[in-house]
């Protein structure tokens, strides 16, 4: 690092910032332990280089398709990466299947363009036993008439909700509960 | 009252404007580290970061001898030292008064 960038980033530390830098250190583990006696915390920072599509996907129990729609993703994509035809994807590919493995509301709040406090709390809003419906999707059937029953001025409706509910199931529950009435 | 035979000063290390300079004194080694231009007559020292002595060692009649060690090595008639924000001693995060030698009276 040049002088003149070890001193922009000393000012910008001692103004309370956080500075990402690129350092040569032997032992990591004792360079962080330097740092922090001298009040400077340190996160290193190693970008995912493998990423297994298919286990990220079967962690959703959910199809390739559906995987592709929920992600804004190509189906063709997701079944290439998935059988490793054209090899494994970039490392922005992979960096995007790690945030969606790990933080995959993030993603979905870009997509829907909710924040993420939003999409949290309409999740909470939606229990099982609140919606007992079978899941309305796109491209799925719809509920038939011996699926409903009605019940005075509700209609119950049985279904599965997969581990994560996507906003966009919970919008179209709320509407056919909303019709129902 | 230090002399100035008593205070060295030396540029360890020199970027554009930004030095480094290594100050050795009757109580220890400074290190400092700044921006550096001089404005006509003024040695202005922006954005310093200094290390190397315990705090109180230093006292302003020990900051008054070095100052006039960098006003012969300079060349200039007044020495503005402007520090960056603070990371240790009073008030961490904020930025100093701006030091002046010789004084405003």
């Amino acid at each position: 690092m040049s002088l003149r960038k070890a001193h922009e980033t000393l000012n910008r530390l001692t103004a309370g910032q956080e500075v990402a830098v690129a350092l040569h250190a032997g032992d990591s583990r004792k360079f962080a332990s330097e740092l922090s006696a001298l009040g400077t915390q340190a996160h290193f920072i190693k970008a995912p280089t493998a990423v297994n599509v298919k286990k990220i996907r079967t962690k959703f129990g959910i199809s390739q398709s559906e995987f592709a729609l929920r992600f804004g993703l190509e189906l063709d994509t997701i079944q290439n990466w998935e059988q490793r035809r054209y090899g494994v994807p970039d490392p922005v590919a992979v960096m995007l299947l790690k945030i969606i493995e790990e933080c995959p509301q993030v993603v979905e709040a870009v997509l829907t363009k909710r924040s993420i406090a939003e999409l949290l709390a309409s999740r909470s809003a939606v229990s099982p036993k609140h919606f007992p419906a079978e899941v309305v999707a796109r491209g799925a059937r719809q509920p038939s008439a011996t699926a409903l029953s009605r019940e005075g001025s509700t209609v119950s409706l049985t279904y599965k909700l997969p581990s994560i509910v996507p906003p966009w199931i919970v919008a179209l529950t709320s509407k056919a509960e909303k019709r129902t009435r | 009252m230090w002399t100035l035979l008593q205070i060295t000063v030396e540029i360890e290390e020199v970027d554009g404007s930004t030095m480094m300079a290594v100050i050795q004194t009757p109580v220890g080694t400074l290190r400092a580290l700044g921006r550096l231009s001089i404005v006509g007559r003024t040695l202005l020292i922006e954005e310093a970061h200094v290390d190397g002595l315990s705090p109180g060692a230093l006292n302003r009649a020990g900051i008054n001898a070095i100052c006039r060690k960098l006003l012969e090595e300079a060349g200039v008639e007044k020495v503005v030292i402007k520090g960056s924000a603070r990371s240790t001693g009073k008030n961490p995060g904020k930025r100093p008064r701006p030091f002046c030698f010789p004084q405003k009276r």
